[in-house]
């Protein structure tokens, strides 16, 4: 079947009934985000500006492949993509393809303002990152052990957990300072070297002396992950990292994820403390508060699966070795 | 080593043992013939473009349907 025979289109309330079929197609009823199933909470979430989604369809009208963009950070003018679905009949088509590079396109874009879209793309294959690096995304952050390999019903892992890597594409220009973690300056540059223009500064200045450090978080209890957004730091900076080891450990964490606000000058100063507690640097996350986020990770309670990482871009694969050597470090 | 020699090579690689050399004709349909799917499409465009050192563009990649028209686009982008 040719690209000629599928038609994309965004889901507007003419065809959000077709949505839950396709997901029902794929995953029954087991898919963990609810509002799939239900066309009213769909086209909620749409007219609300938390979601833009598209429905394909084929040569007689069936549908058959979505894709979705939806709010998953901090900033509200940053999409994450993601949910590709295609049906089993279409599988041997060319969909997948096209639906992946369906939001990439300009046009396709949600009408109101948007810093950029990132996606986080499985790396024990590489058909999405290869996706994403053809399709004009950038790779930023690899985030070690984020998945369970058992999640996956096909094309599974050989490993116990899988990577991801985090892609962006940047669309709107970043205002305001970026600060960065001496210990990683070098890296860091060559991760910002392909985004637009920013004011790039080292966070030089010593942790505070009065204020709390306030974060959100989210928790993907399925994978074992747990990811932290911090956005501003405190006095109680050490205190808050060893509450957030402890509660880890009592969660059975095995991805531990904190994301710090590179608006932080005094970022050197809270990544010595990380460093000190056995964090080593995941990546950029461009955006991520508006101003960019500095990804530090932990794996517990294992060793990384290194083994089934597979890679694509020459970026990638230069991340992941800074990554190991980061980590051995920190552990030694 | 021809081109089409090559791509044989590459395509019995990406498919780990699952295919035999006859299969692997010029008129063979990726798809349909030697059961590549889109994971495996994207395994065999790597080994690729690592062994011609080519990048392609997703829409040659999805230009190509057969292992012949898949040696004439590495031989047009290598000038042969």
């Amino acid at each position: 079947m040719s690209d000629q025979d599928f038609i994309i289109k965004k889901v507007d309330p003419s065809c959000a009934a077709a949505v839950p079929g396709v997901f029902r197609a794929i995953y029954g009823d087991a898919f963990p985000v609810q509002y799939v199933y239900h066309a009213d909470l769909i086209m909620a979430e749409i007219e609300a500006g938390r979601l833009d989604s598209s429905l394909a369809f084929d040569a007689v009208g069936n549908p058959v492949g979505y894709i979705a963009l939806y709010k998953n950070s901090p900033n509200p003018q940053l999409w994450e993509g993601g949910n590709l679905l295609v049906v089993p009949d279409s599988a041997g088509s060319d969909l997948a393809w096209l639906l992946l590079q369906h939001y990439a396109q300009p046009e396709n874009m949600p009408a109101v303002g948007s810093d950029g879209i990132f996606g986080e793309a499985v790396c024990h294959h590489y058909f999405t990152q290869m996706g994403g690096v053809k399709c004009g995304f950038g790779d930023y952050a690899l985030m070690l052990d984020q998945v369970n390999g058992a999640s996956f019903q096909e094309h599974g892992p050989e490993t116990e957990r899988v990577a991801c890597l985090l892609q962006f594409l940047e669309q709107s220009d970043p205002t305001g300072l970026c600060y960065l973690p001496e210990q990683y300056l070098e890296q860091l540059q060559r991760l910002l070297a392909p985004l637009r223009p920013r004011t790039v500064l080292p966070g030089s200045v010593p942790l505070p002396v009065t204020g709390e450090t306030t974060s959100s978080d989210t928790w993907f209890s399925d994978a074992g992950t747990w990811r932290i957004s911090v956005s501003t730091i405190g006095i109680n900076w050490p205190a808050f990292l060893d509450q957030l080891l402890e509660q880890a450990r009592q969660r059975q964490v095995v991805s531990l994820q904190v994301v710090l606000s590179a608006g932080l000058d005094c970022i050197t100063a809270a990544v010595q403390e990380m460093r000190q507690r056995g964090f080593f640097l995941g990546g950029l996350f461009p955006r991520w508060f508006g101003s960019d986020g500095i990804a530090l990770q932990q794996v517990l309670g294992k060793e990384p699966d290194y083994d089934g990482i597979k890679l694509y871009s020459p970026v990638a694969k230069q991340l992941l070795e800074f990554i190991r050597s980061d980590r051995e470090s920190v552990l030694a | 080593m021809t081109t089409t020699e090559k791509v044989a090579e590459l395509i019995l690689k990406a498919k780990k043992g699952k295919l035999a050399k006859e299969e692997v004709t010029a008129e063979a349909v990726l798809r349909d013939d030697l059961k590549f799917d889109s994971l495996g499409m994207t395994e065999l465009l790597v080994l690729t473009e690592d062994c011609f050192k080519l990048q392609f563009s997703i829409k040659e990649a999805l230009s190509v349907k057969t292992v012949g028209e898949m040696v004439a686009l590495i031989d047009a982008r290598l000038g042969a």
